[in-house]
């Protein structure tokens, strides 16, 4: 284990590397020169040459990219263009909102969509599964950001139970911490919820059609015990597989719901910085979210050799 | 015939034999039927399968026909009726301009449906071609499939901003930005086919009767892969749809002033409180087509290949 451990850490590394080297890549793979988009396209020469020189476009290509990459991999992104102060900073103070906002939607979708997998797979064929199975597939066909306007229309302007908007930190206040985050985490959560249950389902089906699982019958065991002991720790991991995707998902949908519910999250500050073409902000903040995705995808991985001890890293 | 003429000698001689063989191959031929035309005649009796074809056939006659529904221009503003309710005039009301959001649902949905099509179909070709070379070539595999790695180390929606932070946005620019993060997942599918049907023994066959590995690619292994691909891509329709739609809704999408459900649904946020139904119809559209594509490939899905079943 601690082997695989240990090589898994190693492909982690050169991974990073190669994002932040296509990350670092962006000014240059962009039509145009960003100087002149900077100051405007009917600036004068000199201002556009100045402009060049400060963002330090003159100098070779490999040159600065292998600066950034050396600085990026340190956790230094550079200064912004609009924002007076570091990159690293402007990620710091947002990152709390998207990790906690994507990792409440996961919980959503793992906490609705297994136990609801789990069922439809014991009633199989029944009409518990086919409203099961219909309800999944309408809650991943509808947008998370019509999802999150209705629940604001329903539980914010007309019962008026949660906040419209806005984030609290959890170590201010932990009940608003959590008041803020239920209907921006459902509104992401639900859709995911859709494919974990779809998952669930046909994971635990062909556990359930097992000879051991017929074993553990016989012997007498009972219901529970049979699938929550025997057919779902099997059954898992197709499970975490696709928890694994569903975040990167909700880093990714944490834009969406960072605008709709105006939350200061590293999502957002993306947004914002591509509008106002605010390139080391925009390169920082993919890169710390690209990196996030990477690191988790890394737990899961070493998930799966927690719930199946075969898998060796080849 | 003109399957005997792009057969090469050996195929066209084991045909001919067949021909001449005795009663219990006819008896064979008489059993054999065509897998499509089953899947077909299963489809129809594919409850989901056909709600999910209805819905969609309904939503792209209403959006692609839209000047038939709507006599109303979408982009044509009326200061006497802003922010109007739903009325007959006006079934969906108007929007904070007087414009009529009816026909703004409608030649919006347009949108949506012209770049899911585009996306589906690139990345159908650029998904077999990367797929199928990484598959059938190992030594072509270990590039593609890096480079196909580092793409997806990105998360979807992330990298569709990137790509529209550095193409822009503009209606071409969204497509690319939808393109480049399907690709390598619709390959991953193509190749994993690729893969294990390689080591069958009709391409063992096929190879050493010197079939060339063009023709063993298009001819015998691509229609094997063409059911999970089929699935896949309607999936990949839906998602489409959905991230043009967020793309749109962020106001990073097609250009402003061009009416997109997406960019309704962001319009009638500022309206929420007084008028929810502002942006409840566009979403709802958004909602109805990629329900319509997810049903028809879950029908799909269960009459091509039902070792996929969920």
């Amino acid at each position: 284990m601690t082997r695989y451990v240990v090589r898994r850490l190693l492909v982690f590394v050169p991974a990073l590397m190669v994002v932040a080297i296509f990350v670092g890549l962006m000014i240059d793979l962009m039509p145009g020169d960003p100087a002149m988009l900077l100051v405007g396209i009917e600036s004068p020469g000199e201002a556009i040459n100045k402009k060049r020189i400060e963002l330090g476009l003159d100098r070779p290509i490999h040159e600065r990219l292998a600066e950034w990459v050396f600085n990026a991999l340190q956790g230094d992104f550079g200064e912004s263009y609009f924002l007076n102060q570091t990159v690293t900073e402007t990620i710091a103070e947002r990152y709390e909102v998207t990790i906690s906002l994507a990792v409440f939607a996961l919980v959503v979708g793992i906490v609705v969509g297994v136990p609801i997998g789990i069922i439809a797979s014991v009633k199989q064929g029944q009409f518990i599964d086919w409203l099961v199975t219909t309800s999944a597939l309408l809650w991943l066909s509808i947008p998370g950001f019509w999802i999150a306007l209705n629940l604001i229309f329903l539980f914010s302007v007309s019962l008026g139970w949660f906040p419209m908007a806005g984030f609290v930190p959890i170590t201010e206040n932990p009940l608003n911490f959590l008041k803020h985050l239920v209907l921006p985490a459902t509104s992401m959560g639900l859709g995911l919820s859709g494919i974990i249950a779809r998952f669930t389902r046909t994971s635990m089906l062909e556990v359930l059609r097992q000879d051991y699982i017929c074993t553990a019958r016989a012997k007498g065991l009972c219901q529970r015990v049979v699938l929550l002991r025997h057919a779902l720790r099997n059954a898992l991991i197709p499970i975490i597989t696709m928890v694994g995707i569903g975040f990167g998902d909700m880093l990714g949908g944490a834009v969406l719901t960072e605008l709709i519910f105006s939350m200061p999250g590293v999502g957002r500050m993306v947004l914002d910085a591509v509008k106002r073409r605010d390139y080391p902000v925009v390169q920082g903040g993919v890169f710390v979210v690209t990196a996030t995705y990477l690191a988790v995808n890394l737990v899961v991985d070493m998930l799966y050799a927690w719930a199946d001890p075969r898998i060796h890293y080849e | 015939m003109n399957k005997k003429r792009n057969m090469n000698g050996l195929e066209a001689l084991a045909d001919k034999e067949s021909d001449q063989d005795s009663t219990s191959l006819t008896l064979n031929r008489r059993r054999w039927r065509n897998p499509w035309l089953d899947a077909f005649y299963n489809f129809r009796r594919n409850f989901s399968g056909i709600i999910g074809v209805t819905i969609l056939v309904v939503m792209t006659v209403l959006h692609v026909g839209a000047p038939l529904f709507t006599p109303m221009d979408p982009a044509e503003m009326n200061s006497g009726e802003i922010l109007q309710p739903p009325s007959v005039e006006h079934p969906f009301g108007t929007d904070h301009f007087g414009r009529d959001l009816f026909s703004r649902v409608l030649y919006g949905g347009r949108i949506s449906l012209l770049v899911a099509t585009v996306v589906t179909l690139v990345t159908t070709v650029t998904g077999v071609v990367l797929g199928a070379l990484s598959g059938y070539y190992p030594k072509l595999d270990t590039l593609i499939m890096r480079v196909m790695d580092l793409v997806m180390a990105f998360p979807v929606m992330i990298l569709a901003i990137l790509s529209v932070a550095i193409l822009g946005p503009q209606f071409f620019n969204v497509i690319m930005a939808l393109i480049i993060p399907v690709t390598p997942r619709t390959a991953r599918v193509v190749r994993g086919s690729i893969l294990s049907l390689k080591e069958q023994d009709f391409v063992t066959a096929a190879q050493s009767i010197g079939v060339g590995d063009l023709r063993i690619i298009v001819r015998h292994l691509l229609p094997n892969v063409l059911p999970p691909l089929l699935v896949r891509q309607t999936y990949v329709f839906g998602i489409s749809i959905l991230i043009e739609g967020g793309l749109n809704f962020l106001g990073i999408g097609v250009q402003p002033e061009i009416a997109t459900l997406g960019s309704v649904v962001s319009e009638g946020r500022r309206f929420l409180r007084d008028m929810p139904w502002f942006s409840f119809y566009p979403g709802m559209a958004i909602a109805l087509l990629v329900l319509g594509i997810n049903l028809l490939g879950d029908g799909l899905r269960d009459v091509l290949d039902p070792r996929m079943k969920v």
